[in-house]
This record gives structure tokens, C-alpha cells and sequence, in this order.
């Protein structure tokens, strides 16, 4: 057992960025200098992390169309075989979901079916946290899987810029190694302090100042102060200088990707991007609010794909969609459904192996766990093939663990 | 580079007024000694005092009062306020201070109506006569102005935290809300959202137990945690797991699924009448079999319920123990929350005495706890407007607030606003740099800046401050005296010397004193953009 180091949050407050060690002091031209070293490079591989908040109803996204179990456990909100977008004799993408299709005809769309982890937790909290920290028990005690990725990798001269999570309030845990938070924004433009025209020179000079006292809540608000603005004018100026082909639906989910998208093509060197998708938490009504987060998802991704693809990215470029857990197989006297288990997920990209990955969920009952799909693909093993065979970095000191690896990738 | 004096080396010897020392030193010492100083002389206070140790939080010494302790328990305790205010509670002394503050209801309440919420125009047996569009009409005009109900109610509320002579009465409102955290999205009952503010004011430094009676009957939890589906034969689950996994217990502390199961059978036919949203019992939906929680066996109903997960031992401290590092720090030791925690019991759950022990013990002034707070955005902005005393327009505030990720009647889940580190990532910190210049800086420049990049931002809203004449009275006129007062007063943590430097230097261009009369606009600009830059400091977000 390796780097997933127990710390309160004291503890991860006081260990600094790594930018600067524990009482050190550089001043920001340094930091500048160090911050554009050797070790991420523009041209390599990317990974886009697609969060899909709130437990997404798996069934309802890859349908068991055959399926009798199926029917006869979703009365109100099944798909049924003439609505479904026919994969195979089995199994049929939710139909709103042709931007999915499109992209598994064109060889560029991995689906894993029943992704899951041991003894599943199906509280929100508990389950979004343990697929963040790839850590089982106690994930909020460990640090973020990328965050562990980007420090194994990329030492002490940790970048801000390697990781980005863009469009939401708080940077995810995945994120967060015991040094590193990489960097959060909303939009490239508001991505600065504003009152430049005014005190902008003395606003520069204080943030240049040799920064002492660096240990504590003080030392971690200043170290992603001076993160902050030494990446702020780079991602404007590349988001700015970005003027996208391709049209991207209206929603959030698409403007942050093509976000990334813009800061991809400006060639900046960030590593994983990570984006969100919310309100899957339907325990009533849920047909109606799950067809449009399908019309959505579907839509946004193909846009995006289409995007990197007219910029010659997106040979680099893989998307991974998950969700903290499926919903269970029986849907409840409210149109909806409840807290379940495993559920799919998704890699996107010419880079994957095209096609449908692991065994089509087993919906009797005697196969159930507690009513809900029971995993057969153990989510680490995804994450272990992105690091080693995408990320080119060694799974088993990041997770913790050695996982098998899946052939998902071309 | 600055040298960083360990803790007792500053420590011992320099009571603030042991060694005479002029001006700006004394005072920047003074904040210094504060924050570093007590820590030496409580450790020695702990070491000695086995009974005091044994209870966990001793009280601190009378002599460590000052005006420096006045500011911190006023900024902790509520959101800030001016020098005038801190002088004034300092003068009460610290049991005085901590009374006036605890019991905030022998002081006038702020006189501001709520806002009145819309009718549906029509009566609700007229609906089902319309056609589809005509209904849809009427709904979605009464929906428009439901949202805006809503949003009037958050400018009542941060007006009250803005303008209350009962800061406590508003912190605790505000905590609760995070602690049972409902939210708009989910319960698009905006009077509801009221009533349930009214209810965490109501009982914000009352009784726990009966606040927690209040929450199983409120509608817009009921609605919000699906209670209002919770029936005799289809138990819900969400309220009973929550009320004791977040609100009550913590996850693990003694209960099990079972209790879970149970307990959701206790709360069913707890529901909500759709037109006035007001609180149903519904007996023919209530499960009126025998359950058995936490071990005992009888026909409980929810509030019976509540009362036995009052009684179990994980409750108090949960409870104390989340008080604590809302107030306090985030490390307390075991001992200290066993202490707080039978202070509860005893008292039944009533809150005063628990907050008094926090408000007046050592620990709260310790260097553990000074300064070692990340602000909240409330804290921040309202903070910022009521220790400057700036009349800003309330949207504005709940605008900067939203962005910085803390918007009211919006938690982000059950869990409320995870607070601490969390509050702070690359996006919220510009949030929180644009917010003070959007306040302070009322050039055109600026304004059409901020007007230009982002029709989101926090435009400039404050009327123009006469700085010149709050720090003429004070005696207050070279750059080094304006930097220091501002300061002290801003600032929970010490300026450090380099940044003192830089600051002062931004007022190079300030007037002599003798010119303030007739150069006042030219005061006033080079004051509002040094303290723009002081309030950009990663200092300023600390508390």
C-alpha cells in the first residue's frame, strides 16, 4: 500500500502545494519558470472525466430492451423496444441518446456495462467519494485518484494547470492529492481579477511578493492565489483565441465542453479535464427529466467529438463518463427510481476499442443485490488501464493496488 | 523575506502593555501578541488546572481581554462591524460581551417586514375549469412571481444580516440552514423556504430538541427529503436516514438499517397540505404497528421518534461537536466535546449555555482558532459591508455570494455547504478579489470593465464612501497610519511586513492632511483602491 496516505485536513492544509516547500519562500517570477518545466508537454494524451451527478439510471441509458425482467420491474418509466436505438438483439441506447450511436458506428465508443464496486454504498456522499478517491473505506480520509496521478507523476514541481475541473463550484476530490488541486473555473473569461485597470500594478507586485508563512489555511489560500493568477492569463488568451466550427447544444454540460475544447486546440498541456453533468437523482417522475439529460448528454458529446476532430485533436483526446452508482432495478410508486448499484459507463474517443465491454447485467431477482444490478467490472480497473495505458503512468502505486486491466483501448 | 517569530519568542514578555511601544508597532505587536501570545499562557494554564483539563475547555483569563479578543468574538460570533463596534463590546468585558451577544433578545429586533407572498389569481377549483393554455397561463405567471417571492426573501434576509444588532440571531440562522439544509430547487415551495428560515431563527440559540420537533413537522423538509411520500405500506426512507446520518447522530454512531427502517415507518402520514404548505398529520397514512428503534419497542410516531434520538448519546455530541468547528477550529479533542456535550444534557439541549462555554473559553482565543478560519462568502461579504459600513444593493451581495458558491436557500445537497478549504479554489478566489473591487471602485473605468467582461459579475453598487471623514476623527492621515488602522481592523492574521510596505506604497500619492479639505475626492480614490488591495490579500480571507 502506497501513496494513499491517511490526513486530516489540517494535515493536507499544512503540506503545501509542493510549488514551494513548507516555509520556503519563491517569489512568482520563479514559480512562473518552475511551472513551465519539462514534465507535461503540450501533444499528449488528454482525459476528459464526465461526472454525472446524482445516479444516473443505467438501465434507462443502455436498455436490456429483451429483457422481460425489465419490463416487468419499470411499468412507468421503461424504454420500450420500439423507442429504443437498437445496438444488438439485446441491448438499445435510450433514444435519445444518436449522438451515442453515431459514435459507436464510428468505431469511437466503449461501453462497459456494470461497473461497480464491492459492498456498494448508496448513499450519494459515501459512493461519489469512493469512486473520487478510488479508496473503498474511509475514501474521505484519502486523497483524490488524479491528484494521487498528477504527484506520482509530476514530482514537486506540480503545475496547477495539469488538471482543470471546469464549470463547477467546488474542485472534485478526484482532484486533490495530498499537495496538488489543479485548477477550477467557470468560464475562461471571468477567469481574472477584475480590477486590473484600476490597481492592477499593485495587485501584481503583492502577488509577487516572496511568499512567507506558508503552512496552514494562510499558506493553502495563497498557494492557490498565486496558481490562480500565474495560469489566468494563458487560459484567456487561449479560450479567446479559439473559434470553434462546430455548434454545441445549450446547456451547461456543453459549454464546458467546449471549454475544454478550446483549451485544447490553444495547445495547453493539461493532462485530465474533468466536467459535470447533474440531476440524475430521479426518485419521481423520471422519465420526463431523464430524457433530457440523455438529449444532452448525447448531443454535447458528439459536438465536442466532432470539435476536436475538425481541430486533428482528437486522436489525443478521451472522454470518461461515470456516475456514483445505477439505480435500483425496481422503480418505486413515484415514476421514478431509487439509490441502486453498478451502472455503465462510457469511454469516447477514436483511441477506444469500440464496442460493448462486460456482461449485460442479470436482471432476476436471485441475481439482485439487495434489488440492484450487481457489478461485474470493478470501476479501479478502468481507472488502472486510463493511468497505465492512456496517462502512461503505473496504476498500481496511484490506486494502491494492482487492477486488472481492461482491453477497452485500440 | 519576512522572519517568522516562533509562537514564544513573541509570546513571552510582550503583553501589549508591558513594553511602551509608539504608534503602528504597538498596534501591529498588539495583533500579533494576540494571536501568538495566548497560546503560551493557556498551555500553562492547562498544564496546571487538572480539573479544568479534565472538563476540556477552560474559561480565559479575564486579563487576556482586549480590544484585538473583542474583534474576533464579534466576527465569529456574527459577521463583523465597525471599530466603533468592536470598541464597544470590549468595553463590556467578556462575560459582559458574550451575554449581550448570547442573549440577543433583550436587545430590539431589526424592524423589517418580510415580504408578502403571491396568490394564485385565481382559486385553485378554477384551474381544473381552463383549457390547457389557460391554466399553463395563469401557472407560469404565478410561478414568475413565486421566484421573485423568492429572491425578496433572500434580500430580507441579507438585510437582516447586513443591518441586526443581533448578529448571533443570524449566524445560527445560517448555520442551521446548512445543518438541516433544504433547498429551493427540490422544494419550489418559496414560502416554505421562508417558514423554514423562520424556524431556525426562531429557535437558533434555543432549545435543540424542540428545533429538531420543528424540523419533522417542517413542510419544506418533508417535501424536500420525499416524506410527503412516506406512507403506511411504502416506506420512504430519505428523512429517517438523514435525520440521523446528517442531522442528529453522524454516520455510524449507533444506529442501524434497521433503525433506519423503522424509523421511517415512525415518520410516515408526517406530511404537508399542498395550497398553504402548512404542516398535515395524516393518521389514515401513518403506520400505527409497533416499531422498534435503538433497541425500544412501542407504536412511536416522528416525534416520538425525535425524542429518542434525543436521548441517544451520539446527539449531543454531533451536535456540540459541529458548534464547535463552526465556531471554533476544526480539531478539537475528544475531552472538549465530551465536556460540551454533557453541558447539553444537562440543560436539556437548551443551546446558551453551550455557546457561553465556547464564546468564553480559551481555546476560542487560542492561536488554534484565530485567524485559522476560512471565511465563508456570507462571512466575507457581508463581513466586508458591515465592518466598512457600505450601503451596497442586496442583489448585489446574493449575486457575489452565489458565485462564490454559497447561495441562499440553495445548499448544494443534504449535507449543507461543506465549508473550510472547500470554499476556496482558483474560481471562488477571483469571485472574492472582483467582489471587493466591484464594491469599492466606483471609477468608469471599472465600471465599464466589469460591465464589459460579464454581465454576471458583481457590478459596483456601493455608493461612494467619504473615507476622509471616517479617519479624520481617528487622527488618522499618513499612508502608514491608514494602512495599520484598516488593518487592524480587517484583518484576522498579521500584515506582514512586505505587504504593509506595498500597501503603504499605494497610497504614495495621497494628500498631505492639511490638503484633505479640498482634495477630498482624491483621498477617498487612493483609500478605496488600498483597501481593495488589502481585501484581495489571501489575508483578508481568513477569519
Amino acid at each position: 500500500m502506497t501513496t494513499i496516505s491517511i490526513a486530516t485536513r489540517r494535515e493536507f492544509l499544512t503540506r503545501g502545494l509542493g510549488l514551494v516547500g513548507v516555509g520556503a519562500a519563491l517569489p512568482q517570477f520563479l514559480i512562473r519558470t518552475a511551472l513551465a518545466g519539462p514534465n507535461a508537454q503540450p501533444g499528449q494524451n488528454v482525459l476528459v472525466v464526465l461526472q454525472l451527478s446524482g445516479g444516473n439510471d443505467g438501465l434507462s441509458t443502455v436498455v436490456p430492451y429483451a429483457d422481460d425482467n425489465y419490463h416487468r420491474a419499470r411499468r412507468a418509466t421503461r424504454i420500450t423496444a420500439e423507442e429504443v436505438l437498437k445496438i444488438d438483439r439485446h441491448l438499445g441506447f435510450h433514444p435519445n441518446l444518436n449522438g451515442l450511436l453515431d459514435l459507436l458506428d464510428d468505431s469511437q465508443l466503449s461501453v462497459l456495462q456494470g461497473v461497480g464496486y464491492p459492498n456498494p454504498n448508496r448513499s450519494h456522499f459515501q459512493s461519489m467519494d469512493i469512486w473520487h478517491a478510488a479508496e473503498l473505506a474511509n475514501p474521505r480520509r484519502a486523497h483524490g485518484w488524479l491528484g494521487r496521478y498528477a504527484e506520482r507523476m509530476f514530482g514537486d514541481s506540480i503545475d496547477p494547470e495539469l488538471a482543470i475541473a471546469v464549470g463547477n463550484d467546488q474542485t472534485p476530490l478526484a482532484l486533490q492529492g495530498a499537495n496538488y488541486s489543479g485548477l477550477s473555473l467557470q468560464r475562461p473569461e471571468t477567469f481574472r481579477f477584475f480590477g486590473e485597470s484600476t490597481v492592477g500594478e499593485n495587485y501584481n507586485k503583492l502577488m509577487e511578493l516572496e511568499q512567507s508563512n506558508m503552512a496552514d489555511e494562510l499558506g493553502y489560500v495563497t498557494r492557490t492565489a498565486v496558481a490562480a493568477n500565474a495560469a489566468s492569463e494563458r487560459i484567456r488568451q487561449l479560450a479567446a483565441r479559439y473559434r470553434s466550427t462546430v455548434s454545441y447544444p445549450r446547456s451547461a454540460l456543453a459549454v464546458s465542453l467546449q471549454t475544454v475544447a478550446g483549451l485544447i486546440a490553444g495547445g495547453l498541456h493539461t493532462r485530465v479535464y474533468y466536467v459535470f453533468q447533474g440531476g440524475y437523482d430521479t426518485h419521481a417522475g423520471q422519465r420526463l427529466r431523464h430524457d433530457r439529460l440523455m438529449r444532452d448528454l448525447g448531443d454535447a458529446l458528439a459536438a465536442f467529438q466532432k470539435d476536436l476532430a475538425a481541430q486533428g485533436n482528437a486522436d489525443r483526446v478521451l472522454t470518461m463518463a461515470f456516475s456514483e452508482f445505477g439505480r435500483r432495478v425496481q422503480e418505486n410508486g413515484s415514476q421514478g427510481t431509487d439509490h441502486g448499484a453498478a451502472g455503465p459507463m462510457f469511454l469516447v474517443g477514436p483511441g477506444v476499442r469500440a464496442g460493448i465491454l462486460g456482461e449485460r447485467p442479470n436482471l432476476s431477482s436471485r441475481a439482485l443485490d439487495r434489488g440492484d444490478v450487481r457489478f461485474g467490472l470493478d470501476f479501479r480497473s478502468v481507472y488502472a488501464t486510463m493511468l497505465e495505458k492512456w496517462l502512461g503512468a503505473p496504476s498500481g502505486p496511484i490506486l494502491g493496488e494492482q487492477f486488472p486491466l481492461l482491453d477497452c483501448l485500440a | 523575506m519576512m522572519i517568522n517569530f516562533p509562537p514564544r519568542i513573541l509570546g513571552i514578555g510582550h503583553g501589549k502593555k508591558a513594553i511602551p511601544m509608539k504608534g503602528f508597532i504597538r498596534q501591529r505587536m498588539f495583533v500579533a501578541c494576540m494571536s501568538y501570545g495566548l497560546a503560551v499562557v493557556c498551555a500553562a494554564q492547562v498544564a496546571t488546572a487538572d480539573e479544568l483539563t479534565a472538563r476540556g475547555l477552560n474559561r480565559l483569563d479575564d486579563r487576556l481581554w482586549s480590544e484585538s479578543a473583542a474583534r474576533h468574538l464579534l466576527f465569529r460570533a456574527g459577521f463583523g462591524g465597525s471599530a466603533e463596534e468592536v470598541r464597544r463590546l470590549y468595553d463590556l468585558g467578556l462575560e459582559g460581551a458574550v451575554a449581550q451577544l448570547v442573549h440577543f433578545e433583550d436587545l430590539p429586533e431589526l424592524t423589517l417586514a418580510p415580504p408578502t407572498p403571491p396568490q394564485l389569481e385565481v382559486a385553485r377549483e378554477q384551474l381544473r375549469q381552463m383549457t390547457e393554455q389557460e391554466r399553463m397561463e395563469v401557472l407560469n405567471r404565478f410561478r414568475r412571481l413565486e421566484r421573485e417571492y423568492l429572491q425578496n426573501v433572500r434580500i430580507w434576509w441579507v438585510r437582516r444580516m447586513v443591518a441586526t444588532e443581533r448578529p448571533l440571531e443570524e449566524k445560527l440562522t445560517l448555520f442551521w440552514h446548512g445543518h438541516f439544509a433544504s433547498d429551493y430547487r427540490t422544494v419550489e415551495r418559496p414560502e416554505a423556504m421562508y417558514r423554514q428560515n423562520e424556524l431556525f431563527r426562531r429557535h437558533a440559540a434555543g432549545n435543540f430538541g424542540r428545533l429538531l420537533h420543528g424540523v419533522v413537522r417542517d413542510p419544506a423538509m418533508l417535501r424536500y427529503l420525499d416524506n410527503h411520500r412516506n406512507v403506511a405500506g411504502r416506506p420512504n426512507e430519505n428523512l429517517a436516514r438523514e435525520l440521523m446520518e446528517l442531522f442528529t447522530m453522524g454516520e455510524g454512531n449507533g444506529y442501524t438499517e434497521r433503525d433506519i427502517a423503522e424509523g421511517a415507518r415512525a415518520l410516515t402520514g408526517y406530511s404537508f397540505q399542498r395550497e398553504d404548505v402548512s404542516f398535515v398529520f395524516l393518521p389514515r397514512l401513518h403506520d400505527r404497528n409497533s416499531k422498534t428503534i435503538f433497541g425500544q419497542t412501542g407504536r412511536w410516531d416522528g416525534d416520538q421518534f425525535a425524542d429518542l434520538i434525543l436521548k441517544q448519546p451520539a446527539t449531543a455530541r454531533f451536535i456540540a461537536r459541529k458548534l464547535f468547528v463552526y465556531f471554533v477550529h476544526d480539531q478539537p479533542s475528544e475531552e472538549m466535546i465530551d465536556a460540551l456535550a454533557s453541558q447539553l444534557r444537562e440543560h436539556d439541549y437548551d443551546l446558551k449555555p453551550l455557546l457561553k462555554t465556547l464564546f468564553t473559553s480559551a481555546e476560542f482565543y487560542s492561536s488554534a482558532a484565530r485567524g485559522r478560519q476560512i471565511k465563508s462568502p456570507a462571512e466575507l461579504v457581508i463581513g466586508t459591508v458591515r465592518t466598512l459600513q457600505i450601503n451596497a444593493e442586496p442583489n448585489a451581495l446574493l449575486q457575489a455570494m452565489r458565485g462564490m458558491g454559497q447561495e441562499l436557500f440553495n445548499p448544494p445537497n443534504v449535507r449543507g455547504w461543506e465549508g473550510g478549504a472547500a470554499w476556496i479554489n482558483s474560481n471562488s478566489l477571483f469571485a472574492r478579489q472582483n467582489f471587493v473591487a466591484g464594491l469599492l471602485i466606483s471609477d468608469q473605468a471599472n465600471r465599464d470593465e466589469f460591465r464589459r467582461r460579464d454581465s454576471m459579475m458583481v457590478r459596483p453598487t456601493a455608493t461612494a464612501v467619504d473615507w476622509a471623514s471616517r479617519l479624520e476623527p481617528e487622527g488618522i492621515s499618513t499612508p502608514e497610519a491608514i494602512v495599520d488602522y484598516f488593518a487592524r481592523l480587517m484583518l484576522a492574521v498579521p500584515l506582514p511586513d512586505e505587504k504593509r510596505a506595498q500597501l503603504t506604497a499605494a497610497l504614495t500619492d495621497l494628500p498631505e492632511a492639511t490638503a484633505w479639505g479640498t482634495q477630498r475626492r482624491a483621498v477617498n480614490r487612493q483609500v478605496a483602491r488600498m483597501l481593495v488591495l488589502m481585501m484581495t490579500l489571501p489575508e483578508y480571507q481568513l477569519n
